[in-house]
């Protein structure tokens, strides 16, 4: 069901008038039932999958937590310390173990429909290679909706369980609610369960203040998504498809304007779930600071997707640089490099892991790793040479709080991360090198002389619609940055801002509809 | 208490604030992006007449067939009322019917009604098109707008109602200023439209749009055929029709049923035509109103021919005000309740005695698909049963200045002919009875 259609609208409004409507402890119970109606539309096989994730995850996390209670209460009775070092060393061996086969089970169907056909494509790419004449056919199987976003979830569930951060959920039904809720399924945010799920399960009034907030937030979301997100896919889709047609110019502007549909569309999305959500008066993470307003691509990344970040922050960085392995790096990068290496080298490691995992999350393509490599180099090399540019600097007089500065940062940062986008435009890595030898030998500036052509397949009334939500865009992002946007809403009268909100539906109204097809709805659903 | 009421007034006036800046939103677009129409005339006049409360004698509701047929001056003048007003749109289905008969009882209060019924607006389960449930639309008061979209629209199609949905791709300056412009032309020339004889059609008069071109005799495509059948009626469609009757009942207004002139290749072509014509005349009785076929208007043959039609199913303009002449005399005496049933035929099958020709012909070509110099034909042609059709087949190598027989006139109906390879040309399909004078019936074809 797709989240901007009447049936959604209708389904929405069904939703939060039964949430309001039952009494408070069964609330709950409606996002329940709504989880799997939403989920149905999909298809009613695949919620197999959704319900084997939440069984094991539910189970394992209520057996992890059942032995540690074991271990402590062994531990309390044994008689020295060596026992109790050796039962909870055993009691953290087992847990660690079943943590571990569960994480396994959760990811495999996941892993499986999403790697399998990368994996034999790989196999027979090596076995050709080899001069070996095995070849298997690759397989293309449709993914169940969400699957990426639920079995993460279900995964920080479970590590969070089993670092007794907080206690397993008793109630399975409720377990669900929180890992099948429906408006964060398709694309995010990635949440936690002790924040969206105690949230899901708390009791809630009706406010006519959040009634209003959400909707605004909503108009706003659907605006970006179909004015800005949906039109620019037009002429982005038309160039990148038929590239080789094009001229440097062309494939620049699509590369620069992928950017910006894709911010557009995930913001776009993230604001209709999140507007939704605060209607009913759930709280859902925020994914997204103003990312365009980094000063560098670490900066970026803490702004950019940011659930995504501190998912992988938590469960993969945090693990593997301050596990085992990492504090055995640690201890020798000290000992060759010295101190500040010995600090720096563990946390390089881990970083090696997370971009790994966050290239290949994103596409099961070479190009998604090589994206997801090229923007740990440009990290990397920032974190390294740090010292480097502070000394330059300094040489040069340069102040870094100079509002010139700022800006030169926030343009460089966005330019290397729409350069950087060259591969996640899932093209391959053919086609960007063919590409940037066009940017470069083939640029044709004639273009720019009439910048409307670059909007290729798109009408006057579609590139100003476009322009004016960048320029909207752009305007609300930067009041945020200054902090000034709330005060901003609070101040605006109340005529001038439901004008806003009226030319907002007119946009839609009249700008709305017709290209989804060719950009196959939102974006980060494909991954 | 005081904060909760100021909190409350302060959130109606911000809703009400909203809905007023997307009331006028919604107004200005649509105006800005809404081309002239037929529409627009038509509302014009319906305006005017209200403002000038001039009463209003004669309404006719229907599909196309009503609003290219019947001339509003004519029935004024034969009928001796001031005003008559043409509500035929195209492809009017019959709850649309209703809904504009509702409206213009509402607003204009006519004396009579004439409804327009045709054999298949009442048959089938298939919906109406979008498109012609929306020109009804644009002509209702917003009550009855509301009504009628919210009754008979699907839930999807509900936002074509609002016009700068509807008309979103006309967002371009170049088709706002031709937009803005036409309609300053228009209010310049006080709504009277072009009636440029080069364009296929024009608005006249208070509904009625004259069709300029003409068939040629012998010369309407076999097209649409379809059959008629009681069980085929739909109950829906039945409901509004006895709707539309008891509306007018309601209103003391008499209410005719008719049925307009179509081609007579129609009459052919349909089967169980006469059966459709019995299902509305048995209406009529049991209603207690008046139904007339003007199909079966005695010596159409001569006074119809083929000329007097645009396209397979329409009268062109000078066939509707000769259709009109006589059908406000016949209306004026069923007004009188003088029986006038001494202009029709009484079926089809006496209305076929007077066709003497071949009323229609139909050639299937179809390429051979390994000889590309070949060529298959099946004709097939209308005609009466006891009339044995003669057919022939000729090539235009030059535009249709010259053509040559490639089959000589003979009954058979199918062959394979050659055809000329590398260059275009034309079939032309001749059908004729056995008898000289009669008129030949004919195809063209081009390749």
């Amino acid at each position: 069901m797709p989240l901007i259609s009447f049936q959604f609208m209708l389904f929405g409004i069904i939703t939060i008038g039964l949430y309001f409507a039952v009494p408070k402890k069964r609330q709950w119970i409606v996002i329940c039932v709504a989880n799997i109606v939403f989920y149905a539309f999909s298809g009613i096989v695949y919620l197999v999958y959704l319900l084997f994730t939440s069984l094991v995850t539910f189970w394992m996390a209520l057996k992890l937590e059942e032995i540690a209670e074991i271990g402590t209460k062994l531990a309390a009775t044994a008689d020295s310390v060596s026992v109790k070092t050796e039962v909870r060393g055993s009691i953290l061996t087992v847990r660690k173990l079943l943590c571990g086969v569960a994480i396994v089970l959760a990811m495999g169907p996941w892993i499986v429909l999403k790697y399998t056909s990368f994996f034999i494509a790989n196999v027979n790419m090596l076995s050709t290679w080899f001069h070996s004449e095995w070849q298997k056919d690759t397989v293309s199987w449709v993914l169940p909706l969400g699957i990426s976003f639920y079995t993460f979830h279900a995964v920080g569930y479970l590590v969070d369980v089993y670092r007794s951060k907080y206690k397993a959920e008793r109630n399975f039904a409720k377990y669900f609610t929180f890992l099948a809720y429906f408006p964060h399924i398709t694309e995010g945010p990635f949440s936690r369960f002790d924040k969206l799920g105690r949230s899901i399960l708390e009791e809630h009034s009706f406010s006519y203040d959040r009634l209003c907030q959400g909707c605004s937030r909503i108009l706003w979301g659907v605006f970006k998504k179909t004015v800005v997100a949906d039109k620019l896919g037009i002429a982005i889709t038309t160039i990148l498809a038929d590239y080789i047609n094009y001229s440097g110019a062309y494939i620049l502007f699509a590369v620069f304007g992928y950017s910006i549909r894709i911010y557009a569309d995930f913001s776009g999305y993230m604001d209709i779930v999140c507007g939704f959500s605060t209607i009913l008066g759930i709280d859902l993470a925020e994914n997204f600071e103003q990312p365009y307003f980094a000063r560098t691509i670490d900066e970026f990344w803490r702004r950019w997707h940011i659930t995504l970040g501190k998912w992988f922050k938590d469960y993969v960085f945090y693990p593997v640089s301050m596990g085992g392995v990492g504090q055995k790096m640690s201890k020798m990068a000290r000992k060759k490099w010295g101190a500040k290496m010995g600090k720096l080298v563990p946390g390089y490691f881990a970083l090696i892991f997370v971009w790994s995992a966050t290239g290949i999350w994103h596409g099961a393509h070479w190009s998604y790793l090589v994206w997801g490599y090229l923007n740990l180099l440009v990290i990397l090399s920032t974190m390294q040479l740090s010292d480097t540019y502070e000394a330059i600097k300094t040489k040069l007089h340069i102040k870094s709080d100079s509002w010139i500065w700022q800006m030169f940062c926030i343009l460089r940062t966005f330019f290397l991360v729409c350069l950087l986008r060259f591969f996640s435009v899932g093209v391959g890595l053919k086609a960007f090198f063919s590409m940037l030898q066009k940017v470069f030998f083939e640029f044709n500036p004639e273009v720019i002389k009439n910048p409307i052509l670059l909007f290729v397949g798109m009408s006057e009334a579609e590139v100003c619609g476009v322009l004016i939500g960048v320029a909207l865009m752009i305007m609300v992002d930067a009041f945020n940055e200054s902090g000034k946007w709330d005060t901003v809403k609070k101040k605006c009268p109340m005529v001038f801002r439901n004008a806003i909100y009226a030319g907002l539906i007119l946009f839609i109204m009249v700008l709305a509809g017709g290209s989804s097809d060719l950009t196959g709805g939102f974006m980060y659903a494909n991954f | 208490m005081r904060i909760f009421k100021a909190k409350t007034f302060q959130r109606i006036c911000s809703l009400v604030i909203l809905i007023a800046f997307l009331v006028v939103g919604i107004v200005v677009m649509g105006e800005a992006l809404t081309p002239i129409s037929y529409a627009t005339y038509f509302n014009h006049d319906i305006k005017t007449i209200e403002e000038n409360n001039q009463g209003v004698g004669l309404v006719f509701v229907g599909a196309s067939r009503v609003f290219h047929s019947y001339v509003p001056e004519i029935f004024e003048q034969e009928l001796g009322t001031n005003c008559v007003v043409n509500a035929g749109s195209s492809a009017q289905p019959i709850c649309g019917t209703y809904y504009q008969l509702k409206d213009l009882v509402e607003r204009l209060h006519p004396e009579n009604v004439v409804i327009g019924v045709t054999w298949d607006g009442i048959v089938g389960d298939a919906k109406p098109n979008q498109q012609s449930m929306l020109i009804v639309y644009d002509r209702l008061s917003v009550s009855n707008k509301i009504e009628f979209s919210f009754t008979n629209f699907k839930t999807k199609n509900l936002l074509y109602c609002l016009r700068p949905y509807r008309y979103k791709d006309n967002m371009s300056w170049e088709i706002l200023k031709d937009n803005y412009e036409e309609k300053q032309k228009l209010i310049y020339n006080s709504y009277v439209a072009d009636r440029n004889q080069d364009q296929d059609q024009y608005y006249s008069d208070k509904g009625f749009v004259y069709f300029t071109h003409s068939c040629k005799t012998g010369n309407v495509d076999i097209r649409e055929t379809g059959i008629f059948s009681t069980e085929l009626v739909a109950e829906d469609k039945l409901d509004y029709l006895d709707a539309c009757v008891k509306l007018c009942q309601e209103h003391d207004i008499p209410v005719y049923l008719v049925s307009g002139m179509s081609t007579m290749m129609r009459l052919y072509s349909i089967e169980n035509y006469q059966e459709a014509v019995d299902f509305y005349t048995m209406y009529a009785e049991e209603h207690g109103i008046i139904y007339h076929n003007l199909n079966y208007l005695l010596d159409r043959e001569e006074i119809f021919p083929d000329e007097m039609m645009r396209d397979y199913n329409h009268l062109n303009g000078e066939g509707a005000y000769r259709v009109s002449k006589i059908y406000a005399e016949i209306l004026r005496k069923d007004m009188q309740g003088i029986d006038t049933s001494d202009y029709f035929y009484e079926d089809l099958d006496d209305l076929k005695k007077d066709v003497h020709r071949i009323v229609a012909v139909k050639g299937d070509i179809t390429m051979d698909e390994t000889d590309i110099g070949l060529a298959h034909v099946v004709i097939t042609s209308l005609q009466n049963e006891d009339i044995t059709p003669q057919y022939q087949l000729e090539i235009s190598k030059n535009d249709g200045e010259n053509y040559e027989a490639v089959v000589e006139w003979t009954e058979e109906s199918e062959w394979d002919i050659s055809v000329p390879t590398g260059q275009e040309y034309m079939i032309k399909v001749r059908a004729k009875t056995g008898n000289e004078g009669d008129a030949e019936a004919y195809q063209i074809y081009t390749f």
